[in-house]
């Protein structure tokens, strides 16, 4: 059976059940916020612009469509490419890390090291990479049975 | 005989002071960095329409924020 994924604070369209548990980027990105206490809030996308996790405090309405804007963006500046984006504005900062397949977004108040917030960010992505290497390895291994 | 000294001195802290506020202003500024594949970071023309965007989005995504706990 395929189940629909959940997006943390993205309410699902015609639930009729409960939400699903946390997957795997939500987790990863629960992580990231545990990480450093700078961050508020965390997204990560494909690079197609599909919203695949969210969690933190964020705007309640049109987040999968901001999350395409940010994409769009990016992808604007650097297709392809690997892009770190840091953003400041009046009452915080927007972080963006485009690499491989995925962009991930945080958000963070004014006073912080983009460095460090890249280093978190950069070592949540290699994670969840490394995450779904292991997990084709393993459908793989129990395929070839 | 002491009072350009002092005139000297209160220009100083005037200029040190006028500085600290240039410099505050300026980290304070709105700025968009972007970093392309490893290499040099390069703020962003802030006229730029790309600049701009960012952040539109990004005080959308911050302004509209609710100051709620972290979970």
């Amino acid at each position: 059976m395929i189940a629909k994924r959940h997006v943390v604070g993205v309410p699902a369209e015609g639930a009729i059940l409960r939400p699903m548990p946390a997957t795997a980027h939500d987790l990863a990105l629960r992580y990231l916020l545990e990480l450093s206490a700078d961050i508020r809030a965390a997204l990560l996308m494909d690079r197609d612009g599909a919203l695949l996790a969210a969690v933190g405090s964020l705007p309640s309405g049109g987040l999968p469509e901001r999350a395409r804007r940010v994409v769009a963006e990016v992808e604007s500046l650097a297709p392809g490419e690997t892009v770190e984006v840091d953003v400041f504005a009046t009452r915080g900062a927007l972080f963006v890390l485009a690499e491989d397949s995925r962009v991930m977004v945080c958000t963070t108040n004014r006073t912080v090291n983009p460095g460090l917030i890249f280093y978190d960010m950069h070592a949540v992505l290699r994670d969840i990479d490394r995450a779904a290497a292991a997990e084709e390895r393993r459908e793989a291994a129990g395929t070839s049975k | 005989m002491s009072r350009p000294r002092q005139r000297g001195l209160l220009g100083g802290y005037a200029e040190e002071v006028a500085a600290a506020m240039r410099r505050r202003r300026d980290v304070r500024r709105p700025r968009v960095r972007i970093r392309v594949a490893h290499g040099e970071a390069r703020v962003l023309d802030e006229d730029s329409q790309a600049a701009g965007r960012l952040l539109a989005l990004a005080r959308e995504m911050l302004d509209e924020r609710e100051e709620a706990p972290r979970d």
